[in-house]
Order: C-alpha cells, then sequence, then structure tokens
C-alpha cells in the first residue's frame, strides 16, 4: 500500500501500518517491532548485536542517534544503518 | 619457580565487548588489568596466572567480540587466539540480561568444538531486573556447565575455579544457530512480573537535589556577570573571616570555597542518587544522549573536570607541592648545604636534576595527573562515555570517522600513547589513520591537559575558551580535510550502550594508584633524562647556539621570549615536560597573556612525545608516522603564528 502524495508531509507517514514492512527510520519513537529482515549487507553486522529476523526491538530515541532497546541492551546506531532494519510495528 | 609451560592449561576468556571478562580475569589471576564500563577497554590480550590444586593455569583475557567474523582489529586479535592459540579450555563470559546474544555467539563458539564454560556474569544486576535463568535447564541444554558470577564482588568464583580443574566438554552443535537460540530461550527463560521503573517520588526527589546542584554550581560562572552574589565569593569570605588566610600561602578560604561552592553542590547529590536510586540511574542514562539534556550534562561535567583538575590540581595542590614544600623548604636547604661547583649546577642550578627534574614531576605534574585519574576513571566507570559518543557522532561523521572514535580521543585525554593502541576498535584503515593522526596532533594527554587547565585558570575563562577553542576547531579542520584527501569510506556507526552505573570507589581508587604508578615509572625518568640533556647542552654552550638557532621561529614568528625554545625543546621528549616548562614561566610572570596563550596553543598542537611515536610507528608503519611527525610540526607552528598575528592585530585582551 502506497501513501498518496500529502502523506508524505503529514502526520500519517510517522504513523505505521499495520502488516507491511517499514524501515527503522519511519517508526515513532517509542514503538516496539518485529525484525522482518536486514537488508544492504548489514546482516552480520547487526546479528552480532542479536538483531535479526523475529526478534523484538523498540525504539528509543531518533535523535542525534537511533538507539534501539533489543532484551536488556541499548544499542545505537547512526540513520544509514537504521534505514536497512526492516520491521513490522507491533501493538 | 618456573613451571613447565607444557603442564600449564591455557584458559582463554570470550565473550561480547563490555560483559566483564576483564573483571573475571582479575577474580581468577588477582594481576592488575584495566576494567571499565564502556566496550573496548581491553584491544590486546592479557595474561596471568592461577594454580588451583596443585595445576597450573594460564589464564588469557581477550578483546570482545560479536561473532566469529572479525570487523575490527581488536576482534582478530581473539579470533586468533581461539583458532590457532589451542585452548584447553575456553570460559565464555557474558551478560546475564542478554541472554539470547549470549546464546548467539555460544552457538558460534561451539562450532569451534573447543571445551566451554558458561559465566552468566552481572547476577545482580539480573536479579535486580527480574531476569532469572533456569541454570540446570540451560546446562543441559547446553551440554556444557553454567555458572553464574558477581564479577566486582567475587560472588561465584569459588565454582569457575572448580571448572577449570572438572574436564571440560565440549558444546554439541546441530541446529541452525537462531533456531536452535530460540529454543533454548523459551525453555530457560524467565522474567518475573515486569519491575517497574517509572518515575517514582524518590527520584523526582534526587533529581530535583541534582538540578539544583548543578544551577548552584553554575551560578559561580554567570552570578559574577549579572551582578549577583555567588556561592563562591559568599564562602570565600566567610571562610576568610573565620582565620583561613592564615594557612599555607594562604590558599585555604578560596581552596575551601573551591570545594564548596564547585564541586559539593553537584557531586554530593549525585553520587548519593546514582548510589542509592537505580530508577535515577536510568534516567539519567537516557537523557544524558539526548541532545538538549546531554549536551547540559556535558557542560557541568566539563566544568567539574576544569574546577577539579585545573583549580584543585594544579593551583592549590601545586601551590602547597611547589611553592611551599619545594620553593620555601626542600630547594633552599639543598642550595644551602651544597657548595657551588659542579655538583650544585647539576643538582639545583638553572638546569639542575633537583630543581627543574624533580620538581617539574612531583611538584607540578604529579598533583595534576593524579587529580585529574581520578575524574577520568570516574567518567571510564560510570558508564557515560558511549553516551557521549551518540551525542558527537554526526561530528565526527564529518571528520571521515563515527562517534565509536570518540572512545579513542577522550582516552588519549589519559594518555595519547595508550590511546593511539586503542584506534583498533575502529574499523577500517582510514579511520584508524585519521584517529591517529587527530591523536598525536590535537588531543593533549592528562598531565599537559591538567597543566595547560593550570594556566589558563590563572588568566581567565576567555583564556581558556580561546586556547581549547582552537585546539578543538584545528581538530574538525583536520579532520575534515583528511577525510577528503584519503581514499576508503568510514564505517557504520553502531555501539552498545552500557547502563549507567554506580563507580565502585575501590576501583577507582585502585586505578588511578596504577596510573600515577605508571607516571612516575615512565616519566619521571624521562624528567630528569630531559634536564641532563638540557644542563648537558647548557654546560657545553650547545644550548645558546640551538636556541639561536629557533630564534626566527620563537622570537619571530610566534613573539614568545627566548627562554620559550628550551620548553619546546622539552616538549619533543615529553609533552607534559615542556608544558610543566611554560608553567613554571608563566607563574614567574616571563609570559604575557597572549604569549600564553600562543605558546600553550601551539604545544597542545605541537609534535607527539616519543613513547606515542613509537607507538604511531609500531600502529602505522615508520612512512606514515614520520609524514604525520612532519606535517605536525609545521602545521601548530603555523597556527600558533596566526593565532598570534590575529590577536595582536584585533588588540585582544584576555
Amino acid at each position: 500500500m502506497t501513501l498518496p502524495q500529502w502523506a508524505l508531509f503529514s502526520r500519517l507517514r510517522e504513523r505505521p501500518l499495520p502488516g507491511s514492512p517499514l524501515p527503522l527510520t519511519a517508526l515513532p519513537q517509542g514503538a516496539t517491532a518485529r525484525v522482518v529482515r536486514i537488508t544492504g549487507g548489514y546482516e552480520l553486522l547487526v546479528y552480532g548485536f542479536g538483531i535479526y529476523p523475529g526478534v523484538e526491538v523498540q525504539l528509543r530515541q531518533k535523535y542525534p542517534s537511533y538507539v534501539l532497546k533489543c532484551e536488556e541492551t541499548e544499542i545505537a546506531l547512526e540513520a544509514d544503518l537504521a534505514k536497512q532494519i526492516w520491521v513490522e510495528p507491533m501493538g | 619457580m618456573a613451571i613447565p609451560s607444557s603442564g600449564v592449561k591455557k584458559v582463554v576468556l570470550v565473550g561480547q565487548s563490555n560483559v566483564g571478562k576483564s573483571a573475571v580475569f582479575a577474580q581468577l589471576t588477582s594481576r592488575y588489568v584495566t576494567v571499565s564500563n564502556y566496550p573496548g577497554t581491553t584491544v590486546d590480550i592479557f595474561r596471568g596466572r592461577t594454580t588451583v590444586s596443585g595445576q597450573a593455569y594460564e589464564i588469557l583475557d581477550t578483546p570482545g567480540i560479536n561473532g566469529l567474523v572479525a570487523h575490527s582489529e581488536d576482534e582478530r586479535t581473539t579470533l586468533e587466539i581461539l583458532r590457532t592459540g589451542k585452548p584447553d579450555l575456553v570460559i565464555q563470559v557474558a551478560d546475564g540480561k542478554n541472554l539470547r546474544r549470549t546464546l548467539l555467539l555460544t552457538a558460534q563458539l561451539a562450532q569451534l568444538q573447543l571445551p566451554l564454560v558458561l559465566d552468566l556474569n552481572m547476577r545482580d544486576e539480573c536479579e535486580q531486573k527480574g531476569i532469572r535463568v533456569n541454570r540446570r535447564a540451560l546446562s543441559e541444554r547446553l551440554g556444557v556447565p553454567v555458572v553464574e558470577t558477581v564479577a566486582t564482588t567475587g560472588e561465584g568464583f569459588q565454582e569457575v575455579r572448580q571448572h577449570l580443574s572438572s574436564g571440560a566438554r565440549c558444546c554439541p552443535n546441530g541446529a541452525p544457530a537462531v533456531e536452535w537460540v530460540e529454543g533454548i530461550l523459551r525453555e530457560v527463560g524467565h522474567r518475573d512480573a515486569a519491575v517497574t521503573s517509572w518515575l517514582t517520588l524518590r527520584t523526582t526527589l534526587f533529581t530535583t537535589a541534582v538540578l539544583i546542584g548543578a544551577l548552584l554550581h553554575l551560578e559561580n560562572y554567570f552570578g559574577a556577570y549579572l551582578g549577583w552574589p555567588t556561592l563562591y565569593g559568599v564562602l570565600k569570605r566567610l571562610l576568610a573571616s573565620m582565620g583561613g588566610e592564615a594557612g599555607p600561602a594562604g590558599l585555604w578560604a578560596p581552596a575551601g570555597a573551591l570545594v564548596g561552592a564547585f564541586l559539593v553542590p553537584v557531586l554530593l547529590p549525585f553520587l548519593w542518587a546514582v548510589r542509592a536510586d537505580p530508577v535515577f540511574n536510568e534516567r539519567f542514562g537516557i537523557w544524558a544522549r539526548k541532545s538538549l539534556a546531554g549536551s547540559l550534562i556535558l557542560v557541568v561535567a566539563l566544568s567539574l573536570i576544569y574546577q577539579l583538575v585545573g583549580h584543585l590540581g594544579a593551583q592549590v595542590f601545586v601551590a602547597a607541592l611547589e611553592e611551599t614544600l619545594f620553593g620555601k623548604y626542600l630547594i633552599p636547604a639543598l642550595r644551602n648545604s651544597i657548595p657551588a661547583g659542579f655538583t650544585y649546577d647539576l643538582l639545583v642550578g638553572q638546569y639542575g636534576l633537583i630543581s627543574v627534574g624533580i620538581t617539574y614531576g612531583i611538584a607540578i605534574v604529579l598533583p595534576v595527573v593524579s587529580t585529574f585519574f581520578v575524574a577520568f576513571s570516574f567518567l571510564e566507570d560510570s558508564g557515560y562515555l558511549p553516551r557521549l559518543s551518540i551525542l558527537s557522532d554526526r561530528l565526527f561523521r564529518a571528520m571521515g570517522l563515527n562517534g565509536k572514535a570518540l572512545l579513542p580521543m577522550v582516552l588519549g585525554l589519559g594518555c595519547v600513547t595508550m590511546a593511539t593502541m586503542t584506534t583498533r576498535i575502529l574499523n577500517s584503515r582510514k579511520e584508524r589513520l585519521i584517529a591517529t593522526l587527530l591523536l598525536a596532533l590535537g588531543v593533549p594527554c592528562s598531565a599537559q591537559l591538567g597543566v595547560m587547565m593550570g594556566i589558563v585558570a590563572g588568566i581567565s575563562p576567555q583564556a581558556a575558551a580561546l586556547v581549547f577553542g582552537t585546539v578543538f576547531f584545528q581538530l574538525i579542520l583536520v579532520g575534515f580535510v583528511m577525510s577528503r584527501l584519503f581514499p576508503g569510506r568510514r564505517s557504520d556507526f553502531i555501539l552498545e550502550i552500557p547502563p549507567i552505573r554506580c563507580p565502585l570507589w575501590s576501583n577507582i581508587l585502585k586505578k588511578t594508584y596504577c596510573r600515577v604508578k605508571w607516571f612516575l615509572k615512565e616519566a619521571l625518568p624521562l624528567f630528569v633524562l630531559g634536564t641532563l640533556v638540557l644542563f648537558a647542552l647548557d654546560t657545553l654552550n650547545l644550548l645558546d647556539t640551538l636556541v639561536a638557532a629557533l630564534q626566527p621561529v620563537v622570537t619571530g614568528l610566534l613573539e614568545l621570549p627566548r627562554q620559550t625554545a628550551t620548553v619546546f625543546l622539552l616538549g619533543f621528549l615529553r609533552r607534559d615536560y615542556g608544558a610543566a616548562g611554560l608553567f613554571d614561566m608563566a607563574r614567574h610572570g616571563a609570559l604575557d597573556a597572549t604569549q600564553i596563550v600562543v605558546s600553550l596553543t601551539v604545544m597542545a598542537l605541537f609534535v607527539p612525545c616519543v613513547a606515542n611515536f613509537f607507538v604511531m610507528v609500531k600502529e602505522q608503519r615508520l612512512r606514515n608516522a614520520l609524514a604525520m611527525f612532519g606535517f605536525i610540526t609545521c602545521y601548530s607552528i603555523s597556527v600558533g603564528a596566526l593565532l598570534n598575528l590575529v590577536l595582536r592585530a584585533l588588540g585582544v585582551r584576555l
């Protein structure tokens, strides 16, 4: 499902749509999501931090860096990397 | 006592970064290694020995790994040991709070088919969070022993020792890692009903107390401009009226006011809160990584360090040692008892081993480094540094690095030589090269930084801002240009953020003690040697020739007094020695404010010390190291000359 043009500048863009994978960067702060896939050749790098398809993560901060909570660890990552982590919003 | 090495069993500690491998190592071997609360403290292998029921074991502490694929130099070191070192036992040290990550690594270690013991460390934190692991079930599923420890207190190490000697087993590996891990997690993981961690009344009270303390602290700076009575001024007058001025060198009242106005209001409530309230720790950890709140926390933290090292260390303690102990008692006593002649000149003359070498080392640099190391160890153990990485990531990206590079940079403030080795945690060659150059160029080491703070604290806050601002700006400028000149790309920023923890005083004191001892062992002989060289040059009348040769640069370009040339020569040997020379000159009024700012800036940017140069050669090869050396020398003098020109042309009064 694609969003209409005007939605690019509205809050709709921020609102996760159930059922379709989003890049982590599109998630609102504080949201919990399940990782669906990792692209861009970063699979191995983020795997080492315990992030892989099926794992539940919480987005805790978006600026100045993205901060994810995965299990009891907080992981900071930059936007370029966060873009490559595709998630499915939960709840 | 020599133990035949064939009879010694090799035990390797591996695990993700910041899970406490070094703390476990220290518990097992009682050998001291640096333990801190940020990933990347250990970048090389450390070896220690222990004996359990007659059998000797060699324990190896390794840099943290995230898997069997190395992304950086330090990870490669660990993998090398695992693959080719033929260990008799591998102990996987893990953070018990992160069972999934732990097991992911276990699954990969299992492929190596090495005897394994799993050590779930930080049990105390697990209990706090309500996380419980069914140890027996986990052990059965893995097929290897599982122990739980608290490495900071030594809890559970009886059992670890037993497992060293019991015949260890390998972990059978069957299913692909992820399914295997998820299967085990379903079976053994258990979490109590969420321990709520929301703002409680207690946390609010603590936060308010810390906030008021921080405001009182900052009020000392802006109050003077607004015409308000500052806490510092009030305390000083109060203490002076109590007869404090009579203390050694009349320092009692200002020193007391300094501690009372700057350090006590923030530190006391903060330490209390961090110790007593885990929720406050969590909150603080979140604030420290936000842009606005984080910047404010950074300002207060920097100001605290400035007050502690620049004022308390470099002014109060140095005055007590240098002016009173050395200047009033020791040196005059020696001068009176030694008859004039060669021995007099050698020991207490103009370039005397005691009157210059020992005085600089013990009376100027030692009090400065000691106070700095206390502050620095506190920062390391609190878990604050990785949060600064988040705040500074964007800045570092402009310099072809990423936020992870903050760790070696900040460590450089401790010792640039050590920090140059820490550049191994950076992922690409380009990043390591840039970080090494920036460290050598503009990151002053602890002693130098402290002495610099001490000198500028004696002039004005504007002078301090100018010196540190210029150096900081040069770092960014050079980094920016380098990142565009050199081929290659920077790596992506991903970093684990440890929780904020209340530092253990015992660990801080131990670390400070070790670092001070290291300083005395490493630096003091060089101070004496440097003085000896100067003395020899002076006796042979070569010093004047050398100073005359440097005159066009020193007096012409930088407009500094002639004798500054000697100080710069000392800076070649050790930067802090050079800084101590400047400190001495500034205290005796040989430099005006502009000259102090210019000479400090040049010294800060100046060539790395001998030890640092050797490490640069080792990490980056001779050709690169020499190129950096040449560049830095020319660049630092150019910046100094330019700064001098601008300041004189604009007639800036500091």
